[in-house]
C-alpha cells in the first residue's frame, strides 16, 4: 500500500533545514565525523586511504597499517591497479584501491617543495 | 534466505521506537515469520518490556561489545520471539569502542551469522547518535523511522536523514529508508496533520501504515511483558501495527484492519490533506 503523497509542505516548518545541502558542506573531523573509524576526514593524518570494492567503505590508514593489511595474504593485480587483501573495515577478503592518505600527500609536497 | 535487518531509528528520544519494535516485530511473527529483537539502547527498555530484568541477564550485548561473548550466546527465546538484550552496562560501549577501528562493524559482523537462522531482524536503536546508532544503521538493510507527529520530532527526522547520509557514505552504501511510521498520532490536532503532511511532502518519505494512535495501553503494556498482540488487545494501534507489519512484509492490505485501525480511506484523505485530484 502506497499512500498518496501530500502536496502540501507548510512554510511554519521552513526553520527546519533540510538534510541535503549540509552534507555538502566542510566536515569538522572533531564533530559527530569523529564517531567512524573509517572516515577519512576522522584521520587526517592517514596516510594511506584504501577503498574495499566489497563494503564500499574508504578506510584512512597509518603506513604501519597499511602494512599490516599488505602482510596478511595478499594478491596484486598490475592491470587495474589494485590488491586483493583483507578489508580493514569489513574485515573480509577483497579487491582493495590503495591510494596516498592526506598525510604522506601533504608529506611528499614539502618534500617536493624543500 | 537471509534475514532483512530494519534499524528503527530516530535520535530523538520517547517517539515510540521500543513500542513500535515490540509490536510490529510481535505482528511479524503472527506472519509466520522467524523474528529476532536486539536491544542497542543501554537504557534497555526494550528488554525491560518483554518482561525482563536487564541486571540479571548475562551475557548481553555489553558482553558481545567488550569481546567475553559473541551475540548468538546472547539470544533469549521469548515466548514470542527471539531478544539480544542489552543492559545498563552498554552505556560504557561508545567509550569502549571510540579507539577501536572498524567499531560501526561490530553488530554488522555478530549478525552475520544469524542472518540464515531469521527471516526478520529489529534493531532497536537508542534515542542518541552515538556509536550504538551507527552500528545499528551500519548493520541494516533498511531503516524505520518512528516519528511522533510534533515540531520537535520533525527536527529529529531532518537531523536523522543527515546522518543517514553519512552513513550511506561511510559504512552502508545499500542503506534504505523503508519510511515513516506515525507513532503517538492524534489526528484530532490540526498541528499532528500538519507535521505529517509536511514531513511527507518535504522529505518525499513514504508513510508505512496507518498512522498508530496514541492509547494508554502501549503505556501500560511493559507490565506484563508481553506486546498487546499477545495480550489479545484489539485497539485501533494494535491494528495499525498489525497493518504495519503485513505492509512490510509486502502483504496485501486488509481492509478490516484498516478499519480498526482508524484508517479509512475517508480518514486517511482528511489526515493526509490529499485532494481527489491528487490520486494517481
Amino acid at each position: 500500500m502506497t499512500e498518496p503523497t501530500p502536496r502540501r509542505s507548510s512554510e511554519r516548518f521552513d526553520r527546519i533545514p533540510r538534510p541535503g545541502p549540509r552534507a555538502d558542506q566542510r566536515r569538522d573531523d572533531q564533530g559527530k565525523e569523529a564517531l567512524y573509524s573509517t572516515s577519512p576526514s576522522s584521520a587526517p593524518s592517514a596516510q594511506v586511504e584504501v577503498s574495499c570494492a566489497r563494503c564500499g567503505v574508504q578506510t584512512g590508514l597509518s603506513l604501519a597499517g597499511a602494512v599490516r593489511v599488505a602482510a596478511s595474504p595478499a594478491v596484486w593485480d598490475p592491470f587495474r591497479d589494485r590488491v586483493r587483501a583483507r578489508c580493514p573495515a569489513c574485515d573480509q577478503r577483497a579487491w582493495l584501491t590503495v591510494r596516498a592518505g592526506q598525510g604522506l600527500r601533504v608529506l611528499l609536497r614539502r618534500r617536493a617543495s624543500e | 534466505m537471509s534475514a532483512v535487518v530494519y534499524a528503527v531509528a530516530n535520535q530523538k528520544g520517547g517517539v515510540g521506537k521500543t513500542t513500535t519494535v515490540v509490536n510490529v516485530a510481535a505482528a511479524t511473527t503472527e506472519l509466520g515469520a522467524a523474528v529476532l529483537v536486539v536491544d542497542l539502547d543501554p537504557q534497555a527498555c526494550l528488554t525491560f518490556s518483554l518482561g525482563y530484568d536487564p541486571d540479571e541477564l548475562e551475557p548481553s550485548l555489553h558482553d558481545v561489545v567488550v569481546g567475553r561473548s559473541r551475540l548468538l550466546d546472547t539470544i533469549i527465546q521469548h515466548g514470542e520471539f527471539d531478544l539480544a538484550p542489552a543492559n545498563i552496562d552498554l552505556a560504557g560501549a561508545e567509550v569502549t569502542l571510540l579507539s577501536r577501528t572498524g567499531r560501526e562493524f561490530l553488530l554488522r559482523g555478530e549478525l552475520a551469522d544469524l542472518l540464515d537462522s531469521y527471516d526478520v531482524v529489529f534493531v532497536d536503536c537508542p534515542p542518541s547518535l552515538g556509536v550504538l546508532t551507527i552500528n545499528g544503521l551500519t548493520a541494516a538493510d533498511q531503516v524505520l523511522i518512528p516519528v511522533q507527529c510534533e515540531m520537535l520530532s520533525h527536527r529529529g527526522v531532518s537531523q536523522l536523514l543527515d546522518t543517514i547520509s553519512d552513513v550511506r557514505r561511510l559504512t552502508n552504501r545499500g542503506l534504505e529508508i523503508r519510511g515513516l511510521i506515525a507513532t503517538l498520532f492524534d489526528g484530532r490536532t490540526r498541528h499532528s496533520r500538519e507535521v505529517l503532511q509536511d514531513l511527507l511532502a518535504r522529505y518525499e518519505l513514504p508513510l508505512i501504515g496507518p498512522p498508530v494512535r496514541r492509547s494508554i495501553r502501549f503505556a501500560e503494556s511493559p507490565t506484563v511483558g508481553t506486546s498487546l498482540i499477545a495480550a489479545r488487545q484489539d485497539t485501533p494501534g494494535v491494528a495499525a501495527y498489525r497493518a504495519i507489519a503485513r505492509e512490510l512484509a509486502d502483504l496485501e492490505p486488509d481492509a478490516e484492519l484498516l478499519e480498526v485501525a482508524g484508517w479509512s480511506d475517508e480518514r486517511r484523505d482528511a489526515v493526509l490533506g490529499v485532494e481527489d485530484d491528487d490520486r494517481d
